[in-house]
């Protein structure tokens, strides 16, 4: 800690502060916008970092993803288009605030939680980082399918009215999260002989069409029956109990969002939609969630930020490239002749400390522009609905062609935005159609990977403690929850 | 203008009319159809990879070089998907004036269609340049007690064990397919996601061995991972003392090129001026020492000529060795 305080003093250069700065207010832009994500600002920033020193050069490149997974609540907040694709789940609970009067909370929200993830991440990287590497290596396929088999189990209890009708979105999710080609033979799945779905369909223009702009259809058509509903935004603040709620969801999210950050391949978007699934389903009042409750911005936001450090713990420690992120900043210290990996904490110490005080200097910075930010955002959502919704359109169409690239992706998201529409008006759960979306990828990989390292061999499990006693917990759950839905259902009867 | 106007126009004069219709349509005509000032507009670079990997790394490190050469900005757009056919797609149909370009790997022409049909061929595009290779390796952890892919092989056969490796994507599962015919020994595939993945497999030691293309540079460097063979016919330009393929005694190679293509309706000259800048811009220093210090891509820069033959070599190659192993 001492070294890291010393580091300050490398770090506290006006040109490193600027770098720094610029770097923050650089992803938070990106991040507020639909269509411009990290890998794209990373991949343009590099070769701006071949001119600055290594310590700048880092820290504006973590400035950067820093400032997105912050920047990314706006839009998810305000507009109901996720900026980030790992801040769909931030949509969830944040634009029913917004339209409930409550933008200015939400943000407020969103941004604690954000900076508070980042800084406790950041400070298990700079605490930790060598010993929980060590433990990363031990979660593998085997683990990580386990762990993702356990957040399957969130989706009975994030249903709704209907348990049936949460499973069959669940399924719809699933199914299309298998579109594209098969990870061990490489034969097409159903991609109907286009390439554009070789890789699988894009999560963001999924999000985009199923929360935004059928969103948009709806408010369409109320506006028709009423009117329109102007937004009540006077008295907007925080309350003290409202506060006292988000406190220990922040925390906890934060904790789950560095856990599964560390682990290579989970990735952001994983992360905030199973810590918003574990608040709501351990809340009191699950049935606020989804109509506008603080703590699921929170627990979204907290989960979604603390992985941006959390990746970097692997990274630092061992060379491992969690994702393309990560692999881009491995290039920017290669630059610099510093190469990422146990060594780098002998050879280049005082480079590494400089970096950490970096990296608490953006979230510091962080928070400034994002109190800046909200406050001059959150007056957007006072605009009259017709101009909201003709905006939004625009910026889902606009963001949809970016991210998939071609006119492509323009189809599928007015494509999506009708299912999403069928979706709420049939009273089909939207949020376990996405979760069932996001997990399926990374499950199904990491269970043909499990199968193929265990030989078929179920007891080779006995090999796998971790994932033993997750399965475990997941089994507890799933009877659990099977009991209490009896007991419910029989005193229903009775 | 009024109707009287008008008249005076056509009636009165005819002839002068005509004269300036026919010079301005002459003055046009150079200009869309012969092309003499490429580029004339922004030239757009699909890139068949996404954001940041090595493929969009070396785009964007020859972009602006060519921009400077020609005078007009070189944009880069990330089209990926199906390793590389989204982008090919999409170029295949652009108006073939030299102003849409195809940047992908040789492969995307040459070997995925043996797996995944796509609506393009090698032949639907005039490939201009190559512009670097890139240098696939195997790695293991490194204590096994392994110093070639050779000992991984014969210690497999010894111990009567199968092997398990990270795959990068199809062409190392139809190499090792072939390694596998030829050593007696079963060597199973592991999918991994990106090189990324198949690096972070090898490092946590959850595999025997990895196969990767582009990442492996820096985890070399930092002894995290050692490196068993490498599979381009030629010995790695940093250590060459690593042995291929062919000198472990397998008949079998990889060849990763990173091309630059253009519809094939593109005129001759357009064609020539697009080779002349690549090789120009891939011929610069800076740029070749990013690419193997970097990216551990062989650095090197080839014509239309020699591009279009190396490509029809390679597409035979990777046929023959497909049906040798048949679909793995």
């Amino acid at each position: 800690m001492e070294a890291v305080i010393a580091g300050f003093g490398a770090a506290l250069t006006p040109s490193n502060v600027a770098f720094v700065g610029l770097g923050v207010l650089l992803g938070y832009v990106v991040g507020v916008l639909p269509g411009f994500n990290r890998p794209t600002a990373l991949a343009l920033a590099v070769p701006l970092t071949f001119y600055m020193g290594p310590i700048s050069g880092i820290a504006f490149l973590i400035g950067i993803s820093k400032g997105s997974a912050t920047g990314g609540a706006v839009s998810a907040i305000l507009i109901n288009t996720p900026g980030e694709a790992s801040s769909a789940a931030t949509c969830l609970d944040g634009y029913p605030l917004a339209r409930k009067g409550r933008a200015r909370s939400a943000l407020l929200i969103a941004l604690v939680a954000s900076v508070w993830g980042d800084i406790f991440a950041t400070l298990v990287l700079i605490a930790l980082a060598q010993p929980l590497s060590r433990v990363a290596l031990l979660i593998g396929p085997v683990e990580i399918c386990a762990v993702l088999f356990f957040a399957l189990t969130f989706i009975a209890s994030l249903s709704g009215a209907s348990l049936l009708k949460g499973l069959i979105s669940a399924f719809l999710g699933i199914l299309l999260g298998t579109v594209g080609l098969d990870a061990e033979t490489g034969t097409p799945r159903l991609t109907f002989g286009q390439a554009e779905l070789f890789d699988g369909l894009p999560l963001m223009v999924i999000a985009i069409g199923v929360l935004a702009l059928s969103e948009m259809i709806v408010q369409m058509e109320e506006r028709g029956q009423q009117q329109g509903t102007p937004l009540a935004t006077g008295g907007d603040r925080l309350r003290a109990h409202e506060i006292r709620a988000c406190v220990p969801v922040i925390l906890r999210s934060s904790l789950l969002g560095t856990v599964l950050g560390v682990i290579p391949g989970l990735g952001a978007s994983v992360a905030s939609f199973l810590a918003y699934s574990w608040v709501r389903s351990t809340s009191s009042t699950p049935e606020r969630f989804g109509q506008g409750a603080l703590e699921g911005v929170a627990a979204a936001e907290a989960a979604d930020n603390a992985v941006v450090p959390a990746g970097l713990i692997p990274l630092f420690a061992l060379g491992i490239p969690g994702g393309i992120a990560a692999a881009l900043i491995i290039g920017a210290f290669m630059i610099h002749g510093i190469t990422p990996g146990p060594l780098m904490f002998l050879n280049h110490a005082h480079v590494l400390n400089a970096i950490y005080a970096s990296m608490l200097l953006a979230s510091v910075l962080m928070f400034a522009f994002g109190y800046f930010g909200s406050g001059l955002f959150a007056r957007l959502a006072q605009l009259p609905l017709s101009v909201i919704v003709a905006s939004v359109v625009f910026l889902c169409i606009v963001g949809a062609y970016i991210e998939g690239g071609t006119m492509f992706g323009v189809y599928l998201v007015l494509g999506f935005a009708v299912l999403g529409w069928l979706l709420r008006k049939f009273d089909f759960s939207y949020v376990t159609f996405l979760i069932g979306f996001v997990l399926t990828p990374t499950l199904e990989l990491s269970l043909r990977q499990a199968l193929i390292l265990t030989d078929r061999n179920p007891y080779a499990l006995l090999q796998h403690p971790i994932a033993l006693a997750i399965l475990a917990v997941t089994a507890l759950a799933v009877w659990r929850m099977a009991s209490r839905r009896r007991a419910v259902t029989g005193l229903a009867t009775s | 203008m009024t109707r009287a106007a008008e008249n005076w126009c056509w009636r009165g004069h005819r002839r002068q009319v005509c004269l300036a219709l026919a010079a301005t349509f002459v003055a046009a005509w150079p200009v869309s159809s012969w092309a003499q000032g490429w580029p004339t507009k922004p030239v757009n670079l699909i890139v068949g990879y996404g954001a940041g990997g090595g493929v969009d790394q070396m785009a964007r490190a020859l972009s602006p070089k060519a921009s400077e050469d020609v005078k007009q900005p070189f944009v880069v757009h990330n089209r990926p998907g199906g390793g590389g056919a989204v982008a090919a797609v999409s170029v295949k149909a652009a108006p073939a004036d030299g102003h849409t370009l195809v940047l992908t790997t040789s492969t995307t022409f040459t070997f995925d269609h043996h797996f995944a049909k796509a609506d393009f061929t090698v032949a639907d595009f005039r490939h201009v340049a190559i512009i670097g290779q890139f240098q696939e390796v195997f790695v293991s952890h490194p204590s096994r007690p392994w110093k070639t892919l050779q000992d991984a092989i014969a210690d497999a056969k010894a111990q009567s064990r199968d092997l398990k490796y990270a795959s990068f994507y199809q062409l190392d599962r139809v190499v090792t397919a072939l390694l596998a015919k030829q050593s007696g020994v079963k060597i199973t595939a592991v999918p991994t996601q990106g090189g990324a993945g198949v690096v972070n497999a090898v490092i946590a030691d959850q595999v025997d061995f990895g196969f990767t293309g582009g990442t492996w540079g820096p985890s070399v460097t930092s002894g995290t991972i050692k490196l068993l063979a490498s599979a381009p016919r030629d010995p790695l330009k940093s250590q060459s003392q690593v042995p291929t393929l062919r000198q472990l005694g397998y008949d079998v190679e990889t060849e990763v090129f990173v091309t630059v293509s253009v519809p094939k309706d593109t005129p001759e000259a357009v064609v020539r001026k697009i080779e002349a800048t690549f090789n120009k811009a891939a011929g610069d220093p800076a740029y070749a020492k990013f690419c193997e210090e970097g990216l551990q891509v062989r650095h090197f820069n080839l014509g239309e000529a020699d591009t279009k033959k190396a490509l029809a070599e390679q597409s035979e190659r990777y046929a023959k060795l497909v049906t040798a192993v048949g679909n793995p």
